[in-house]
Order: structure tokens, then sequence, then C-alpha cells
């Protein structure tokens, strides 16, 4: 799902406690820093300065970026050994001149210099990659101890004028003085902006020396940004600066780099305007083959699209400018694996076998905060798809990446965004990706129970779609059924983990255009409670655990993965024997963006408790949040709520 | 460690015969490969139709040892996910002189053959600092076919090692082939069901041992289970090496001289400075265990051990730059013990965990990890790791076997170590507890439990905070806290915390205490005019094994620990509880007629107080997968009163 990426400068977070980093401390002395134990009593390391100083010009005939970065850390508590491993990240985009680290141990008033002799180059596999070319320098610091700072420093050189670099205001460390200059010539215009929550901690300014422009973004004293349950990628909140040329001008002849998403555009399509250009007789014997008896396009397209997701598998390899071109959809078929580039290329050549009309398209997962009409660059995406035009301005999305979404059901991983989709040399379109409705993404679960002697048991139906069931399918496919009973009792918990499954039958795993349901047959011991007079039973068997206890000083975002319609039906039949007592009240919570509402319903000998709840949302913080966390408390204690049964004998 | 050390003494011992390889030009028609019986079936969807090993020592032109190493593999996919999870092969080429041939191919289920192109193969150097890698995707792989690969590796010599040889994935038509010139000797035994290698010895010098399995079945972990040392696997060691002499080699006596020379004698510049951090101390009369202590927590707050540094720098150096390898830690240790005059003997062994030293095997496999054993103390310490201290043997050592050494003399030049094999002996439970102290009271109105709670580690249980708390930021602290004072789906608020003996200094000496304070917002329950308290989750959730699948693997229990808990429990005004008996609980496992684990629980009653106590605890390190449902009854029970509950009937 990867897309080449040249994105962020170097250097990514290794660890909670060690953010990227570096400073200006030769010339302070241990006194300087005496403050900071008092100032940050509870953390262990912070991150005292770091710098990025950017230089553009042209040397030649095109512009070089050079980058001079340097970071600092102060350890501020005794034994923090383990502040000795550090490792550095870069891509190779960057050419590395030089990087170099050292310890400055206080010696009285002054800091004496140990440098690091030794530093060994690594290949790192980012997760799920298959091969990465990007790479990192490990090293240990000398002499960690308390009040000793942690020193690294890097220059190195981009060549490429599309590469985009950014500089964090904020880490998981609290950090004091941060900052990032980009020193200009006049012949090379830059574009920036600012993205993320608490901008107004980071200041502005610019100077003129002589013919070079210098821009200064500086912030201190940033708090530690750690990323919380439920809430979105941290990119959302960190302060952070994005800059790229703009254009540059040799001799006045100016040339376009990223100024605009024109310019984005006409770049990214010169990475596929040569890709498939002959008709391929092998894709074309293929797809024939397997949409020949289908009437309607709608029809091969589903096919076609299901065929890429079975057939081609995901393989995400990042190298060069494997990046950003994808595969010949020959090589592809051939293959019988690809990434998100390939498996577009070779959708989009299936599609174009058949005479439709095919796109592709390029788009940023929902963990990137970017969209192309407010920055356009080359760090707004890091996926592609393939797009079918089923009307001139009707674009249906088919991420071959998917292995368990049906043709209609556009991934929640990039739901909300924008994609730019390809329509020719100089025409694209900017689409935006619709959410899908709750109503799409359903977890229906109905269960029906009964007492036996003091155990609780019963048989229950549970429906997905959507979302949900691409989730569900992606842990049934392939298991042994052996291992059903316990995977049914961990995707569909109940309030008791001694929730002992008996049986199960469930719907065909490979009908992804059908509702996956399940069907089973429990028990769960001990949950009644008894007592000498009475028995008393909860009816809540589900207890929606997701957003468990959202703290009242949270600032964080809260995220939902996908929205979502569930309702949980339960129906007790009441023994002979007993009575029902008092039945819960009915409640509700209504917001468009969330809502809850719960209905007990007393026929004859059953009771019926009905619980349904809509998550509608992507995103709220505030005082959504705050609605949303009050919405949690009423059904949390909702949920707590049991039905005394009335031994006759006792009445 | 001392795998690596002494590798170039086998090497220089070689002498002058130059030989042809029989493996070097391996191919996919070497050894006719035999089909499938039809009866075995995947898991997973994946069954390993074939799977080979060779290993062939030869010496090279240079009178040097060498190996060729053959894997060839066959794979059948039968699902998706089968696939994905098996169509991208990494083959790690560190120590690899030369690679002589990589293949692979795709046999779909048609019969059409896809061969793997050369220029698919990608280098990946030092990839996680782990040395360099070749890897590729298997092409035009689909659904019910075969993944087939070989390779052929020319590497540096091994004299011994380990080979795993089960998994999940079940595997037919295994072979493992190991050849060498019969001037050579190797012990190799199998475990846990491996079948044994049979010897055979050709005219023309070539020793042979091998040994062929038609089916190894799939192994699964389960919890409570050392699921790596259940496998299937085998040890090798060359014994002689009768090119130069036919005395032993690998032996633990030949250890014994390497590692006295090794981690017992020091450069002057080294004694010089270990004299120096040794008068630093001013020990004068302290007791023998305050020195000991006293030098561990220099050496571990002080010392560094980087994961990436590749070479053990001299103890100067390392004292000065304050950083070293866990072998330079335990030679600075070694040094600064024998510096201070305290006694004490050298211990190597193994993980449990990864397999059980074998005290009938003499060689080097099992010899991975340091402890030191202070005899006049009857304590164990851990050189190298600064998570423990002097007193904490960490239970993955515990009961398993170690070669226990100290310095023994000849005569001023000839020194080495003696040495002996014994158990590193199980510690015992009652020194790693954990006591939860609990006053409860119910808020009616706002329907939720306030608990002031109490809790007391010792011994690793202790150990397993004391070595990270104060390293850890305020949020590492609280999700901690969240995770140990969890009441009830995760509903549960943390007002006030003190914590009290946190320094890793204090491992081993000081309990962990906590006191907290706590409301939990989902234990009361509304039932009717009745109110229920979900009494049983307020110990925090416990281990559970309800489902029920056949046992394969013996339990492990790993840190044995007693278990002491009291809830006392304010019973609210205008109600009384009517459902205490239902906390008696007693599940006990005896082993030989004593109490080997258990779990028990009671109450008493006192006005509006109702007490409840619960003891639980694990004696044995482990038990035969025989013993497993007793065992599980003990388990379950625990998490059986997480379901206790409370109910207060309103008064009339």
């Amino acid at each position: 799902m990867k897309l080449r990426k040249i994105s962020t400068i170097l250097i990514a977070v290794t660890a909670a406690w060690y953010p990227p980093v570096l400073m200006k401390c030769i010339a302070q002395t241990p006194e300087d820093f005496n403050g900071l134990y008092e100032k940050y009593p509870k953390n262990t390391v912070i991150c005292t300065s770091r710098s990025l100083d950017v230089t553009l010009s042209i040397p030649k005939d095109k512009p070089e970026i050079r980058l001079n970065e340097s970071k600092e850390l102060m350890v501020l508590a005794d034994n923090a050994t383990f502040l000795a491993d550090s490792k550095e990240y870069f891509s190779n985009h960057y050419d590395l001149d030089k990087i170099e680290a050292f310890s400055l141990i206080p010696d009285g008033d002054k800091y004496k210099k140990i440098k690091v002799e030794k530093f060994t180059r690594t290949t790192e596999l980012s997760d799920g990659l298959f091969f990465d070319d990007q790479y990192a320098y490990s090293f240990a610091f000398p002499s960690v101890k308390k009040g000793a700072l942690l020193v690294t420093r890097a220059e190195f050189m981009i060549r490429d004028p599309f590469v985009t670099f950014s500089m964090d205001f904020g880490y998981a460390i609290p950090s004091q003085n941060l900052r990032i200059t980009v020193t200009c010539p006049e012949n090379i215009d830059i574009r920036y902006r600012l993205f993320g929550r608490d901008t107004s901690i980071v200041s502005f300014s610019k100077i003129r020396k002589g013919e070079k422009t210098i821009y200064q973004w500086e912030a201190s004293n940033s708090k530690s940004y750690i990323q919380d349950k439920d809430a979105p990628d941290l990119q959302y909140v960190i302060p952070h600066l994005v800059v790229q040329i703009a254009d540059y001008s040799i001799n006045g002849k100016v040339s376009k780099v990223l100024g605009s998403v024109d310019d984005l555009y006409a770049w990214y399509y010169s990475k596929i305007s040569g890709i498939n250009a002959n008709p391929s007789p092998a894709i074309s014997q293929l797809t024939d083959s397997i949409t020949r008896n289908m009437s309607t396009d709608r029809e091969k397209v589903r096919t076609i699209f299901k065929w890429v997701q079975k057939n081609i598998k995901y393989v995400a390899i990042e190298d060069g400018e494997n990046g950003y071109v994808p595969g010949e959809a020959t090589l592809v078929l051939q293959r019988r694996y690809g990434d998100c580039k390939d498996k577009s290329s070779i959708t989009v050549a299936m599609l174009r076998s058949q005479g439709m009309k095919a796109s592709f398209a390029w788009v940023g997962t929902r963990d990137l905060p970017y969209k192309y009409r407010d920055f356009a660059s080359a760090i707004t995406d890091n996926h592609m798809i393939a797009v079918w035009w089923s009307e001139p301005d009707n674009p249906v999305l088919l991420d071959g990446t998917t292995h368990y979404h049906k043709m209609e059901n556009i991934p929640a991983f990039i739901q909300g965004k924008e994609c730019l989709i390809e329509k020719g040399k100089n025409d694209y379109s900017i689409y935006s990706i619709p959410v899908a409705p709750p109503a799409e993404n359903l977890w229906y679960d109905s269960v029906s129970i009964e007492l036996r002697n003091d155990t609780i048991s019963g048989k229950g139906h549970v429906i997905f779609t959507g979302e949900q069931e691409a989730t569900t399918l992606s842990v049934f496919d392939g298991l042994e059924p052996v291992k059903l009973p316990l995977v049914v009792s961990q995707q569909i918990p109940k309030a008791s983990n001694k929730f002992i499954i008996k049986s199960v039958q469930h719907s065909d795993l490979d009908d992804i255009d059908q509702p996956f349901v399940i069907d089973y047959d429990f028990m769960l011991p001990d949950y009644l409670t008894q007592s000498r007079d009475n028995d008393y039973i909860n009816l809540n068997l589900d207890r929606f655990p997701q957003y468990p206890n959202i703290r009242e000083d949270r600032w964080m975002p809260v995220e939902a993965k996908t929205t979502m319609d569930r309702t949980f039906v339960c129906t007790l039949i009441v023994p002979e024997g007993y009575e029902a007592g008092m039945i819960p009240e009915n409640s509700f919570f209504e917001n468009p963006k969330f809502s809850f509402r719960q209905e007990y319903v007393k026929h004859d000998r059953q009771i019926i408790l009905k619980t349904h709840i809509i998550i509608n949302f992507q995103l709220i913080e505030g005082d959504e949040m705050e609605q949303f966390r009050i919405m949690l408390s009423e059904l949390n204690h909702n949920l707590l709520k049991s039905i005394p049964l009335i031994k006759k004998s006792t009445l | 460690m001392i795998r690596n050390i002494f590798i170039i003494l086998a090497m220089m011992s070689a002498t002058l015969y130059g030989q042809v390889t029989e493996f070097g030009s391996y191919n996919w028609n070497t050894f006719p490969v035999r089909p499938v019986p039809d009866s075995l079936k995947s898991i997973n969807g994946v069954l390993i139709t074939f799977d080979r090993h060779i290993t062939e020592v030869y010496v090279n032109s240079e009178d040097l040892f060498e190996e060729i190493q053959v894997l060839h593999r066959k794979i059948r996919v039968e699902t998706h996910d089968a696939v994905s999870a098996n169509n991208k092969i990494y083959i790690p080429v560190e120590n690899v002189i030369e690679i002589i041939a990589i293949k692979a191919r795709f046999i779909a289920p048609d019969g059409k053959i896809t061969e793997l192109p050369k220029e698919s193969i990608r280098e990946l150097k030092n990839l996680d600092n782990e040395g360099d890698y070749r890897t590729f995707a298997i092409e035009g792989a689909e659904t019910g076919g075969e993944i087939e690969y070989f390779y052929t590796l020319r590497r540096k010599f091994n004299a011994y090692g380990t080979v795993y040889m089960q998994g999940i994935e079940p595997r037919a038509n295994v072979e493992v082939i190991f050849a060498f010139p019969s001037k050579l000797e190797y012990m190799i035994r199998s475990y846990n069901g491996f079948p044994d290698f049979a010897t055979t010895t050709d005219t023309i010098g070539r020793t042979t041992m091998k040994v062929r399995s038609a089916f190894i079945p799939s192994l699964a972990d389960e919890k409570y289970a050392y699921y790596k040392a259940c496998l299937m696997r085998f040890e090798y060691t060359m014994t002689h090496n009768n090119y130069i002499s036919s005395l032993r080699v690998y032996s633990w006596s030949k250890v014994c001289n390497n590692l006295y020379t090794n981690l017992y004698e020091l450069t002057k510049n080294e004694r010089e400075a270990v004299k120096k951090v040794i008068k630093n101390f001013h020990f004068a009369n302290s007791k023998t265990e305050t020195q000991i202590r006293q030098i561990e927590e220099w050496v571990k707050s002080e010392i560094v051990i980087p994961e990436k540094l590749d070479r053990t720098p001299s103890l100067d150096d390392a004292i000065a730059l304050k950083q070293t390898t866990k072998t330079g830690a335990t030679k600075l240790m070694i040094a600064l013990l024998n510096e201070a005059g305290i006694s004490f003997e050298l211990v190597t062994t193994c993980n449990q965990e990864n397999r059980s030293f074998d005290p009938g095997f003499d060689g080097w496999n099992f010899l991975d990890d340091y402890l030191i054993f202070f005899p006049g103390l009857q304590k164990f310490m851990a050189p190298d790791n600064p998570s423990f201290r002097l007193g904490i043997t960490p239970f993955n050592y515990q009961g398993g076997y170690g070669l226990f050494m100290h310095p023994l003399s000849y005569n001023e030049k000839l020194k080495t170590l003696a040495y002996e094999v014994k158990k590193i002996p199980v510690v015992y439970y009652e020194n790693n507890t954990d006591s939860l102290l609990i006053q409860l009271a119910v808020n009616t109105d706002q329907m939720t439990l306030n608990a002031t709670i109490h809790n007391v580690f010792t011994g690793e249980t202790a150990a397993s905070f004391q070595s990270f708390w104060r390293f850890t930021n305020e949020e590492g602290r609280k999700n901690v806290m969240q995770n140990v004072f969890d009441m009830g789906d995760q509903n549960t608020t943390i007002s006030e915390w003190y914590v009290k003996n946190d320094a890793p200094s204090q491992i081993g000496l000081d309990p962990f205490i906590w006191d907290v304070k706590i409301t939990a917002h989902s234990l009361v329950e509304m039932a009717g005019k009745d109110i229920i308290v979900r009494i049983g989750e307020t110990i925090g959730e416990q281990s559970e094994l309800y489902q029920t699948e056949e046992r394969k693997l013996p339990v492990e229990i790993s840190i044995i620990t007693n278990y002491y808990r009291k809830i006392d429990f304010t019973i609210p005004d205008g109600f009384t509880v009517t459902n205490a008996d239902d906390l008696k609980m007693n599940v006990e496992m005896l082993n030989n007629g004593k109490i080997s684990c258990c779990f028990n629980s009671s109450y008493e009653m006192a006005g509006n107080k109702l007490t409840v106590l619960c003891r639980e605890y694990y004696s044995e390190l482990n038990y035969p997968k025989e013993r497993f449902e007793d065992f599980r009854k003990v388990v379950n029970a625990a998490a059986d009163f997480n379901k206790k509950t409370l109910v207060l009937s309103k008064n009339q």
C-alpha cells in the first residue's frame, strides 16, 4: 500500500522517549542547565535543542538542497544508560556527507567531549515492506550519565529539487529550542506551510541578507507529544513545517517544481505516462477469458477487481524510482505480485483491454494530514489506486491492495481524503472520497438466551457488512476449524471472558459481495448472579469495548477508524418458577455524529433488550469530544443494570 | 559470548589436505524428490512437502575448515494467507564466503513452472544490524501450488550449533546430512523426538551422519509453555580433530582454559584501572554482600552495554568510556570481585525458554549466558543484565543445568578453571510475592467503587518494576498503573499514587510498594432496588485457560509466585449482603501428597465489614502435560474469582 515517498526529513522516532534531534552547547556550561532538573522532574531526558539549517542554491543547472542538522539531548536522571543506543535514519534521497556524535560530560564547570568512534550502517525494513532502501546509522553514546549532553550532527545533500523537507516542533519528550532556517537565493522560490495543532508556538521571520533571503521558524518549550488511544496519527497534532521548491530560474528561464497542484500533477504524470503504452495480448486474453459471459461493464469490472485482489499478492517494495513508477501490467501478471502501483497498473490495463475508461489515481491514507487543495506536495499521498469511470463524472475507486472489500466499499483508510485522478497529459481531477455512512458498516449481533440451572446458554446470530465484514473476514480466512470457537469468542467478545462457544457456522468466506454471517451456540457459566432470594441477570452481554474512558483532560482528538452501525439484541426467556423484577428504563443519546438508544421490551415470558449505537465521524475534538465522553459515560452507566429474577416461592 | 570467540582455533588447526566438496554443485536433481502421501494435511494452508539440510565440512586450499551449506525446501500453499506468508524469502548470508547458488521456482497446480529470474534477487546490506541478506519474492505464485527453492552457500566454519527442525507448519520428507572428513569426529544428538543420526564412513575418508524423517507434525505455541524448547531439534559439535591430535576439542575442560584466558587474565593497564575503581569504594570492614552489591551497582549503573557494540574493549577502555559488551561487563565484574578478594564461581548456562541444558552433552552448545554464583551467600548474580541484582536468579535459568567454574592453579604459569555441571536451584516461591490489600467502599449516589490499595511486590516480581520505573516518564508510569490496577473494562480512574523502593539498586533487597487510590466506574450495577458489586474484578484481570484444546506442551510457569489478597469491604447502610457464601473457593493441585499450587478464598463478616481473603501460589516451575488439567483448574479458579459478585439487598 505504500507508495514511494520522500516525505519528511531523516530521522524517525525510534522509541517513545527518543525523538529525532541537535544545538549550540559547546559554549555553555553545566551550570546553565541546572534549572532543567527542577523544570522537568518527571523526565529522564529532554531535547534541549534541535536545529535544521537549509541552504538552497543552483550550482549548475538545477537546485541543490544542503541540510545541516544538529540535535542535543540532555540526560536528567541517574542510570539512564539505556539512552546510549542511538540510531539515525536516512532515505536514499539524501546523500549523507558527514555524521558525527559525541557526549559532553560535566567536568567541573566545563564539559568534557567524548566522541562516538564507530557508526554502523544498517538497512531498515519499515513495517510490512518486503524491500526498503531506507538506511540508518547506529551508534552508542559513551559515558551516558546524569547531566550529560548527547549531541548528533549530520550534513547531507538533496539533489532532487522535488524532495520536500520538513521540521517538527514537538517530539515524544519535551523540547526547548527548535529552529529551522532556509537560506534562499533570489532565483529560487519556495513554498511552505505549517501543519498540526498548536502552530502558534512557532514564530516566523524573514530577513534579506545581500542577495539572499533567510526564512526562519522558531519555537521553544514545546510539550511532549505522545500518541493517545484512538487518536489520529501524531502528524495531525504536532506542529510542523513543510517546505518545498516552487520554482527556480536560470538566465531568466523559469522552471516550475512544486508550486501548485498543476506542477505536482505534471511531475506525477511523467512517472506513469509511459506505462502500458502498448496493449498487451496476455492481459487481453486473461481479461477476455474471465469476463467472457458478462453483459454489463459493472459485472466485468467487479470480476476484474476480484481477480486482482485474489491473484496478485501484495508485496511492498521501496526501491528508488520504483517508489513512483508502476510496473508494466504484463510484468505484474507474470510475477503475480506487486505493490499498490503494480496492482493499479494491471487493473487499469485489464479495464482498458475491455474498452472501458480507466485511470491511475494518487491518494494519501488517513494517517497523512495533508490535502492536495491545501498544499500539493510529494508528501500529500502515499498510495495509488485504479479508477473506473462508470460515467464521465462518476469515478469508481478500485483499491486492489484490499482483499475483503467488495467493489462498492472504499476502504476506510482512505475515506474522507482527496484523490488525484489522472485524465491525460494536462487534465486531472481532485475527487473527495466520501465517508461511508454508518449503515454500510453493520455489526448486528442478536442472541437469545435461557437459564439452565445456574448457567446461561444461548444462540447468537451476527451479521457484518462493509468495513466490519472486511476486518472479520481477514481473521477467518484460512483458519483451521479447530480454532473457530476461540476466534469467535475473541471477535465478538461478551461481558464475561468465560464465554464458551459450543458450535459455529458461518457464511461463505469467498462471497465478499454478501454480508458475512456467523451463527453460534454458547454458554456463559458464572455470569448469573445468585443470592439467597433472587437471581440477577444483566442482558448487556455486548459491552461495546471501543473507546473506553476518555479522560476529562484529554486534548488529543478522537479518531474513529470507521463509521459504524452496531446493534445488539438480547432476548431472555424468563424460566419457569421465576418472575422478572424491575426492568431498567429505556434511554438514548442523540448527536449527529454519535448516538445510542437502549430499549427494553417485555413480551409474555420474554424480555428483549435492544442497544443501537451509531458512530458517524472520523475525527472529533473539543466540544464534540466532550459530548462523546458524556455519551460513553451514560452508555457505560446503562450497561450496568441487571434485572432481578424473583423466585416465585419468595413472592 | 563464548560462541564466537574461539572459532579461529579450529580454523587454525586444520592441516594440509585440500578436498573437493560433494555438495558444492547441488542442484534441483541431486537427489530424487519423493512424493507426499495424500493423507498429510496442511496447517493454516501450509505443508512443507520436502525439507533438506546439508552441511559439508571440508579443508580449503589454505588448509582451513570451511563448509558448504545447502537448504532445499518445497512448500505447498493452499490458501491466500499461506501464499502471502511464504512467498517472501530472506536468506542470511552473514559469514558466507561465496553464494554458490540461489534458485527458486513456483510449481502451479496445473504443473506450470515459473522460474525466478536471477535479477529478481536483491541484496539487503546489514539488515537490522544482523548481517547481509539476499531476498526475493516468489514469482507466479497462486493458491494450491508449491513454492520450491534451494540455496548453496560456502560459509565460514562453525564447530558447533543448534538446528530446530519443527514449527507450526507440518513437514514431510525431512532430511539432514552432515558430511566431513573422517579425520574429524562429531557428536550429534537429537531432542524432543527428532530421530537419531546414523553414521557411515566411506573408503575415501569421508564420514556422513544422516537422519531422515517421513513426517514431523505441526507444533503450535500454548499458554504457560516454553514453545521453542519443546520443538524437535538437534545439537552438533566437533569432538575430535585428528589432523592435529587425538585429544577432545570443544569440551567443557577446553572452554575452561579459554574462559580463564579471556575473562580472568588482565593486562597491566586493565589491572591498574580495576585497582583504581576498587580503591574508590572504601570497603573498610563492610560485609561481603555489601561489597558485592556496591561493585555490582557501580558496574550496572555506570557502564553501558549498547546493543550495537561489535567489539569488546579492554577493561581500561571500558572504564574510561563507560561502555562495553555483555562479555566485557562479565569480565569487569570478575576482575572487580577478584580484586576485592571475594570468592565466587562463574556459571555459564542457557535460556530454558529456548532449550534446556543437557548435562550429558559435553560441548559448548549450551554455554550462552553468564551467571556468577557466590557459594558463601548461596546467591546468584546476572553480571551483564542491569535489570537484576544479587539474589535474583532470573526465572529462565532456574531449574536448568549450568557449568560452574572456579580458578585452579597448577603453577604460576598454568592456570585454568575447574568445572562441575550442577543444577541452578529453583528460587522458593515465597521469595516472589504479590500482596494486595484493598479497602473498598461503594458510592451509592455515583454507583462507583472507591478503593484504597496497598500493593507489595518482592523478589523477581518486584524487580520487573524496579528495573525500569525510574526511567519511565509520567505517561509511561500511568499506563503501567492503568494496567496493574485495572478494575473492570479499563474504566478506572487513578486519583492518587505513591511508590516506594523504586530504584534498581533496591532489586533483590527491598519490596516494591504501591499505595494507590482509585475509582472503578463499571463495577457497581443497579438491579431493581438491589445493588450488585463486582468484587471479583477488584483484584485485577486474572489469566484464564477456559478454552479446551488438547494440551500438547508441558506446563511452564516462569516466575513462581505467591499471591495474597485481602479485601476489606464496607457494607453501605441500609443494605445486607445476601450471597457471601459464594466467595468461598478452594482449588488445589497436589504433587506427591503436597499442595503444589492452589487458589482459595474465604471471608469474614463483622458488623458492616466484610473481609475477603484470597491465597494463590505456584510452588513448582513446571509440570508434565499429563498434569495440565489439574493446573488448569487452579488457574481458572483465580479467573472464576473475577466473576464473583456481592449482592447488596435493600433492607425492607
